[in-house]
């Protein structure tokens, strides 16, 4: 990966703290001191040694979605951030950096592409974030990293799904914990057709329905390709577009092709128009499925869908339930913000701060190179997430990266593949 | 180019619709009542656009949100009260007729003389005060209140109740919209200040009065199509933009300020959805309708039935 792409402005940056330093250490009368420094901007906060061993505040910089469509989401995302820095806090703050304790903070990128790149700028100029992280829609995604990569700040996705945000832009300050779109469509073209295959249902067939932007697209290229190889045959296929009024047109070519499973891609409110419009042409498919969509995984849509939506399979990321660590999340959560916690995403931004904590053990220091280096180099296993331990291939993604199926039953999303993780056996 | 790709597309979606016209396939039949329920509810969303246009050239930017404050009217009721969304209707019919009022005395007769563009800034303005109110009030998230009515069967096509009432209501919403402006003083009133707003002052006309009393059946009439939306489909605060953005291509297909342009224009766009959708790729038709849009503005500016320049 290339390393050639930082700005002046960081660059101006580190001329201005270099004189800093030199013009302190000129009227000290002292020429020690290696020059590392906090390269924070103006948030964190330190006790002014410049070998970054004495910060007292490290800043993680959430460019999350806290309005909007995506807003309870994004809320809860960073609600998630703050426990998990106030958890790591709780235990003794970064030990390597003396007890330094972590500050999560949010700004809202209303979901919108526009604000990516200027609350991207806001949290590193005004805010002195050291790392990163957002931003769940992939468009605002792709506009942030490219702020970050500018500046030399190493950005962490927590949630985005689309390809193209790590691969093909050669971004060295990257990386991304959730299976990127090509993993989760993967990961459900590997894992629905062993479910049915260990239950004797077969699965030989798919009609797909998929939102028609570059998040639905990545899905359905990987589908295309997958579930062929996977015994899988799709015979049908349609797109929508967002905030479209109605999806009967669509559920009707479904029940046209009468496929063994339908595979639905897409958000929330489309998913609950979807599952409303297959009952408007009076059809159940055999297996009713969907893959990065919260149509079966998120308890709120779930409701708004009702008994419809039992049985129905979908994959995304999840907690591990096996771990005592998850149960505490819950619990502290729930404690801390009066409500249960009902949103998977919240899991990667957990995680996220588990991976921050880890990178600053390992670079002792709060400069973002040697962050960002850190981040290449460890293996994160104390994390609450339902897969191995997160770890950085070259090009930023998560080499153990892992999107388990759940199941809608008695209308609750219950993991039930891969075996390891599951909460339950699946029911078909 | 896309235009080629999409002409093909067009050429191969329409030979398919032969053969299945010609086979007399069923699903015609199903698409044919999809197209009918759609272009129903689509024409009253434009209804009240058309009408505050016709009478006092204001393009109301702020009418998708007006439609979404209707729904969630309903659902304020029904989850507050327990009324049944259909019985709420009316509720959502009164209050934005109140609101309508309040924001033509507030909002647009203060700049009813102003350039476009001022009435271009205040109604977008306003719809975004909308927006971030019911954010605020009922969260991002979806909703759904649908009325597990259940279906007619009609030669193995399913027509989905909640759905037929939804055109019933639109369709009779429309004739007593149709009546009141034809058979009473107001409605005479009405249109004479939207033939000559100079002439009705001169004959004694309130003006003024007939401007908000026009913005607020325009908003009842916006709140009646959001009302009707929910007995059958989910909503969420974001969904006002693309009923307004297909409003405006309805009005301008059937001719700003016609009624029955509206109901055409409604049905029109209803069918490109439903037929486009199941035989176009992908959602070629959304591009369907837009060209559509641009031909007829090119060929009759006037659109179907108006009589103005656009």
């Amino acid at each position: 990966m290339i390393n050639d792409s930082k700005t002046p402005l960081r660059s101006r940056r580190n001329y201005l703290k270099a004189v800093g330093v030199g013009v302190a250490a000129g009227l000290a009368g002292c020429t020690g001191g290696d020059g590392g420094g906090n390269d924070s901007g103006n948030g964190g906060t330190n006790t002014g040694s410049s070998n970054g061993g004495a910060v007292e505040e490290v800043v993680i910089g959430a460019n999350h979605p806290l309005s909007g469509f995506l807003g309870r989401s994004g809320q809860a995302m960073t609600n998630a951030g703050k426990l998990a820095a106030m958890h790591v806090n709780e235990a003794g703050g970064i030990e390597a950096l003396d007890g330094a304790t972590l500050k999560f903070v949010s700004r809202d990128n209303k979901g919108s592409q526009e604000e990516g790149a200027p609350v991207e700028q806001q949290l590193i100029e005004e805010d002195g974030a050291h790392i990163l992280t957002g931003c769940f829609s992939s468009p605002v995604t792709l506009a942030a990293t490219q702020v970050a990569e500018r500046a030399g700040i190493p950005h962490v996705i927590d949630v985005s799904v689309a390809n193209s945000i790590l691969q093909g832009r050669g971004l060295n300050y990257a990386y991304r914990i959730q299976t990127p779109a090509s993993g989760m469509a993967g990961d459900y073209a590997r894992f629905m057709p062993e479910i049915t295959a260990a239950s004797g249902v077969p699965m030989k067939t798919a009609s797909l329905v998929y939102l028609d932007n570059a998040f639905g697209q990545s899905i359905r290229e990987t589908l295309a390709t997958d579930l062929p190889e996977n015994g899988v045959e799709l015979v049908e296929e349609s797109a929508y577009t967002f905030g479209q009024e109605s999806m009967d047109t669509e559920a009707t070519r479904v029940k046209q092709a009468n496929a063994d499973a339908f595979i639905f891609v897409g958000y929330g409110g489309g998913g609950i128009r979807m599952m409303q419009s297959l009952q408007n042409v009076d059809y159940r498919p055999p297996l009713l499925t969907g893959t990065s969509t919260p149509t079966f995984t998120d308890d709120d849509v779930i409701a708004q869908i009702g008994k419809f939506a039992n049985g129905g399979f979908g994959n995304n990321y999840e907690f591990d339930y096996n771990k005592e660590e998850t149960d505490k999340i819950f619990a502290d959560y729930r404690r801390e913000y009066g409500k249960p916690l009902g949103v998977t995403h919240t899991v990667m931004t957990y995680s996220m701060v588990k991976v921050a904590q880890a990178a600053l053990e390992e670079a002792g220091s709060v400069d973002p190179d040697d962050i960002n280096e850190a981040l290449k180099r460890i293996t994160v296993e104390d994390h609450p997430a339902a897969m191995g331990p997160i770890e950085f291939k070259e090009n930023g993604e998560n080499k153990n990266a892992l999107s388990p199926m759940l199941q809608v039953q008695n209308l609750d999303a219950q993991l039930v593949w891969p075996e390891k993780y599951a909460q339950t056996a699946p029911k078909l | 180019m896309v235009l080629p790709l999409i002409i093909d597309d067009v050429v191969s979606a329409v030979s398919e619709f032969a053969g299945d016209v010609v086979e007399l396939d069923p699903v015609l039949l199903q698409l044919t009542v999809f197209a009918l329920l759609l272009g129903g509810v689509f024409a009253l969303a434009a209804l009240g656009l058309t009408m505050i246009f016709g009478v006092m050239d204001v393009v109301n930017f702020a009418h998708g949100m007006l439609i979404v404050t209707g729904m969630y009217v309903v659902f304020f009721v029904h989850t507050t009260f327990g009324v049944n969304p259909l019985f709420a209707l009316p509720v959502a019919v009164v209050a934005l007729f109140a609101l309508g009022v309040v924001i033509s005395v507030a909002t647009i007769e203060p700049i009813i003389e102003a350039p476009e563009e001022n009435q271009f800034i205040v109604t977008l303005g306003l719809s975004f005060i909308l927006l971030a109110l019911i954010q605020i009030q009922f969260s991002p998230d979806p909703r759904s209140i649908v009325l597990d009515l259940g279906r007619y069967q009609l030669g193995g096509a399913q027509i989905p109740k909640g759905q037929a009432y939804a055109l019933v209501i639109a369709v009779v919403a429309m004739g007593a919209l149709w009546l009141f402006l034809q058979r009473t003083e107001l409605g005479t009133a009405i249109r004479a200040t939207a033939d000559n707003r100079e002439g009705a002052w001169y004959v004694g006309i309130d003006v003024p009065n007939v401007d908000h009393l026009t913005v607020g059946l325009g908003s009842a009439m916006a709140g009646l199509a959001g009302a009707a939306i929910v007995i059958f489909s989910p909503f969420d605060p974001f969904i006002g933009e693309s009923y307004l953005v297909k409003a405006f291509v309805i009005v301008v297909l059937g001719g700003l300020g016609s009624l029955p342009g509206a109901f055409v224009g409604g049905l029109i766009v209803g069918f490109i959805q439903v037929f486009g959708g199941f035989y176009l790729p992908g959602t070629t038709n959304e591009i369907v309708i837009f060209l559509l849009f641009i031909l007829l503005l090119y060929l009759k500016p006037t659109g179907l039935f108006g009589e103005r320049e656009v």
